[in-house]
């Protein structure tokens, strides 16, 4: 039994797991570091299109402030977002962004050497700043960079599964992983905890969301008491490649590309007049899904068109690399000569762990940033280059308030809490484990993805919700009764798995819970019965509480500082 | 190719380190669908048949490097390979080589991680602008492109042969990521990047096998970065004082021997570059040429006496030492030498000087490959001393043996 003591524990290998490292190590804090895959394996690499921050360095973009950023997120998360910690966010984005340059990030660069941005959806102007196609990665790979030269304060744990948190009286004391290299549960121990665990997109099946983004992140939290907020809101990002639903950017819109129907027709005309193709996700991806619903499909199948071809080769190969290379690889059509068949998919939790903008929790010693929390700055509906800034903004303060927490509590010590938690963990695992009956669990999360795809999708209603709630509610029961698991010891990611789908399932029904009491439409949020927001009644956050008879609900005032929620038209 | 609706079978290398003495191998068949990638294979084998399968994925869009691994005898992305364009109905899954093997396709790769770290791939600027970005012009900025897109897959990695011969050798991401810091005008570090990375196990190791470049995923070229590497480092100098150690691994042999030809050869290297640049040139011609790493002047000639005669092994070389002397001013100065006694079937003995004929660096036998492997630029030699690989111009130079009374005793060839 293995106990590890750091004074503070910091769980996700992404963006912002990485970037909470550096306050930390800088204020000498001795850092456990956890990520269930190698750090740079994570999501984070994934993004494509850029990064937000008022720089002004577009010939258009000399009038773009901070407030700008702030109303304009505002507005696209439909006023949901709390907006002290929205100004929070764009006030810091320029120091932020600039940061991650003299990190290493190889940004393109307009022709006066600053850094290039690209107008993306929802934005009063071109204040994205992108590197090429591949944003997340080139921030990714320096802020594991950086890591590189603070080894000496933080220890890196890699392949282990966070599994359980221990907090008892609202008092986090460290956490249960699951070392995968030898199937052991190790305990960690310490001051603070920080969360970083990532979005929750394989909830869904068709999602543009990497394997490892999971709901595991949250659910543990969930299951330790802290609670989770906005659940309901989820972002079907408009354009993912078929087949695969690999994203295709935001980018190549910001970059002019058009999106057609059967008809030929650029039919975003009709939606939304001004932004065209980059007004916000939710509208475009509403708006292609009614195409589709009314047949005005591709072949009237279920897809329509991206078309980046009149970009031409040049600008195709310097800012959408990436997308061309994907389409070639997975379905074998070269964007420059053929438009790119897309279907909108989900692609961003923007619920999560409920913080606010000090990314502290309602447990001592908790703290969660990222996707998996939710601060909340994205409100019903994230802008694009919105979450890679909020990963980096809130990692920092994390990490910051962290280490002013434990300064001069120096190391934790060992606890008998802590090996009673870890001997609780493992016998519940054992039964978990050793069911021994029939069902197999991958066929549970298969048909957990169709009811999600199909039931809790970009348009909902009422029956639809209540159907899925029943469907999920009955595969939570036939999860009791999973086949025995593999009793491999070393690198067993069936274990892993089965986990993560049983997390996978009581996210589900929070979701889908949040969804049916919601009656109103909100961002991300479309009730086919109920199209209109509705501030009286709904302009608040949805808080879930874990009860072992399922999710309680309650909700949560929104903060508004400066812009009064109006009507959304692009 | 297996057609939609057929099924592929998937011959995957399983090994546990629990159950199994050695890895072996076992087949699956697994359903075709449209657009099927042998990523996706794997998983339905992990739900379907055997929940123990070892391997790491991610992204599933050939972007995290998670899933590198051998498909069909060619390193590259599980996620990143459709079955419908493989060839044939059977599919080879093996993991990436040059890494221990952990469990099934799970190699360890802390060696790896801890190469990368060694060439110290974060920017080193002099001092950072105060409240605004540094400055990097478009065309500086396509200088980079190639050299910071790399996944850290490892398919270079496994696909490098030096990588194979040289346990300090980098590889090739390394290599890459060195050079898209060093091209890079916000890094104030320059030549002295360049410093680690021009030893014996550094840049000049590597003799364009272009292995790299036709395993990575992401089509960049670490051989084209080494290559500017390489004129770099003529341009600043040649040889390396500091090089951190990468691999806590004690020296199997003798501690190598630099012959005298080649240390003189670095020392005029150095009086030549810092006589004038123009002359670099010259001295590269020179360098690579091979008659100057087998002259030899001042040797004592004569049979030397090694000592007892070993008993030697027919067709498995032998390695002995003995000491050689040579005249210096005027005075009889040992050196310790190596060779290798070898049995061919016919009983015949002879001996091989392991002093590679490309650049005369100390060849060593590698049993498992059954071949002689010079550390330095991918020479190899068969048992009798032929070339088999790399750039050496001639054979491994030979020396007369004679057993008399149970002693052994060699003369000829010095080096
Ligand atoms: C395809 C795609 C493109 C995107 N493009 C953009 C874009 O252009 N601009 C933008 O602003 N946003 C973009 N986003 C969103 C953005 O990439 C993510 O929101 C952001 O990267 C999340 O970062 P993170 O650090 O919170 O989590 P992640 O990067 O997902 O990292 C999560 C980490 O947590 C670890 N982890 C998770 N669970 C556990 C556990 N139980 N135990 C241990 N470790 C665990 C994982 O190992 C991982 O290291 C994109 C998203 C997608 C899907
Ligand atoms: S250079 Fe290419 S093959 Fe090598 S690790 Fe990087 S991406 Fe993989
Ligand atoms: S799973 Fe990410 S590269 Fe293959
Ligand atoms: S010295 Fe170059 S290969 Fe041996």
């Amino acid at each position: 039994m293995e106990v590890h003591a750091h004074e503070v524990i910091v769980v996700g290998g992404g963006l912002a797991g990485t970037r909470a490292l550096d306050e930390l190590a800088l204020r000498g804090v001795d850092v456990g570091w956890i990520s269930k895959i190698y750090p740079i394996r994570s999501h984070s690499g994934e993004a494509q299109g850029g990064i937000n921050a008022a720089l002004g360095n577009h010939p258009q973009g000399h009038d773009d402030s901070p407030d700008r950023h702030a109303y304009d997120t505002a507005k696209g998360g439909d006023f949901l977002g709390d907006q002290d910690a929205i100004q929070i966010m764009t006030y810091q984005a320029p120091k932020t962004v600039r940061e991650m340059e003299h990190w290493g990030v190889p940004f393109s660069r307009f022709p006066d050497g600053s850094i290039a941005q690209r107008p993306f959806g929802g934005a009063g102007f071109p204040r994205t700043c992108y590197g090429a196609d591949r944003t997340g990665h080139f921030l990714l790979h320096a802020c594991y960079q950086k890591y590189l030269t603070m080894r000496d304060r933080v220890h890196l744990y890699d392949e282990f599964y966070a599994i359980g948190l221990i907090i008892e009286d609202k008092v986090c004391h460290g956490l249960i992983a699951f070392n995968l290299r030898n199937g052991d549960l190790e305990a960690f121990i310490s001051h603070a905890v920080i969360f970083a665990t990532g979005g929750s997109g394989r909830i869904y099946g068709r999602t543009t969301n990497s394997y490892s983004s999971t709901a595991l992140g949250v659910s543990m939290p969930y299951w330790a008491g802290v609670p989770i907020k906005d659940m309901e809101f989820v972002q079907f990002h408009p354009t993912a490649l078929i087949g695969k639903h690999i994203l295709m950017t935001e980018g190549a819109r910001g970059e002019g590309a058009y999106l057609l129907n059967n008809d030929g027709e650029r039919f975003m005309k009709r939606y939304a007049p001004n932004s065209m193709e980059i007004a916000p996700r939710d509208i475009v991806a509403r708006a292609i899904e009614t195409e589709i619903r009314e047949g005005r499909g591709i072949n009237h199948e279920k897809y329509v068109y991206l078309d980046v071809r009149h970009l031409g080769k040049q600008k195709i190969d310097e800012r959408l690399p990436g997308i061309k290379s994907i389409c070639q690889d997975f379905l074998g059509i070269d964007p420059v000569y053929e438009p790119i068949p897309i279907r909108p998919a989900q692609h961003y939790t923007m619920g999560g762990i409920d913080c606010d903008a000090t990314t502290k929790t309602e447990v001592e010693g908790f703290y969660a940033c990222g996707e998996c929390s939710c601060v909340s700055v994205h409100g019903a509906n994230r802008l694009g280059g919105n979450s890679l800034l909020e990963t980096l903004v809130f990692g920092e303060i994390a990490g910051r308030n962290a280490a002013l927490a434990v300064q001069g509590k120096g190391k934790p010590k060992d606890h008998s809490l802590v090996r009673e938690a870890l001997k609780k963990k493992e016998k519940e695992l054992q039964e978990l484990y050793n069911r021994g009956g029939s069902e197999n669990p991958y066929k549970i999360r298969d048909e957990l993805h169709d009811i999600m795809d199909h039931k809790v999708q970009i348009f909902r209603n009422k029956e639809d919700l209540e159907e899925a709630l029943k469907g999920i509610r009955e595969l939570e029961k036939r999860f009791h009764n999973i086949r025995s698991i593999s009793k491999s010891r070393v690198y067993n990611y069936d274990k892993t798995w089965t986990l993560e789908i049983k997390a996978n399932l009581d996210l589900a029904e929070i979701i889908t819970l949040g969804a049916l009491v919601r009656e109103e439409s909100r961002g991300g949020h479309a009730r086919t019965d109920f199209p209109k927001r509705d501030d009286e009644k709904w302009l608040k956050h949805t808080i879930a509480r874990y009860t072992e008879e399922g999710p309680e609900l309650s909700y949560k005032p929104v903060t508004i500082t400066k812009w009064q929620p109006e009507e959304r038209k692009y | 190719m297996a057609q939609i609706g057929e099924n592929v079978v998937l011959k995957i290398l399983r090994y546990d380190p629990d159950l199994d003495k050695e890895p072996h191998y076992e087949t699956y068949e697994v359903p075709v669908a449209k657009g099927l990638t042998v990523l996706e294979c794997l998983y339905y084998i992990l739900e379907n048949y055997d929940g123990s399968l070892a391997f790491r994925s991610s992204c599933r869009a050939a972007v995290c490097g998670s899933c590198g691994m051998k498909i069909n005898g060619k390193f590259g992305l599980a996620c990143r390979t459709l079955v419908e364009n493989l060839k044939g109905t059977h599919i080879t899954v093996e993991p990436l080589a040059n890494l221990p093997l952990v469990k099934d396709l799970v190699v360890d790769l802390a060696d790896f991680y801890k190469k990368y770290t060694v060439v110290e791939p974060y920017l080193i600027p002099k001092e950072i602008p105060e409240g605004k970005e540094f400055y990097q012009s478009p065309d500086d900025r396509k200088n980079l492109d190639g050299l910071v897109e790399c996944i850290l897959c490892g398919a270079c990695y496994a696909a490098c042969t030096m990588t194979a011969w040289d346990k300090k050798f980098p590889g090739p991401f390394a290599m890459l990521a060195a050079d898209g810091k060093l091209r890079d005008t916000r890094d104030s570090l320059g030549d002295e990047r360049l410093v680690d990375l021009t030893d014996e196990h550094g840049i000049w190791r590597c003799h364009d096998e272009f292995n790299c470049m036709e395993a990575c995923p992401k089509h960049l070229s670490p051989t084209g970065a080494i290559h500017h590497l390489k004129r770099e480092s003529v341009k600043y100098r040649f040889t390396s004082p500091k090089r951190k150690e990468l691999v806590d691994e004690k020296p199997k042999q003798l501690p190598a021997v630099i012959p005298e030809a080649l240390t003189a050869r670095r020392s005029f290297m150095k009086s030549v570059f810092w006589g004038g640049a123009g002359i670099v040139g010259a001295g590269l011609l020179f360098l690579f040429s091979p008659l100057f790493s087998r002259q030899i002047r001042g040797w004592e000639s004569g049979w030397i006496t090694v000592g007892k005669a070993p008993d030697v092994q027919a067709g498995k070389p032998f390695e002995i030492t003995y000491e050689q002397r040579k005249w210096e001013r005027g005075k009889l100065v040992s050196y310790p030498k190596r060779a290798y006694l070898v049995k061919d079937e016919s009983g015949k003995l002879s001996a091989i000087s392991p002093t590679c004929t490309h650049l005369g660096c100390i060849c060593y036998w590698d049993e498992s490959i059954r071949m002689f492997l010079c550390p330095c630029h991918g020479g190899a030699f068969d048992k009798a001393g032929n070339v088999t690989l790399g750039p050496p111009p001639a054979p491994l130079a030979r020396l007369e043996v004679k057993i008399e009374a149970g002693t052994l005793y060699l003369r000829g060839e010095v080096a």
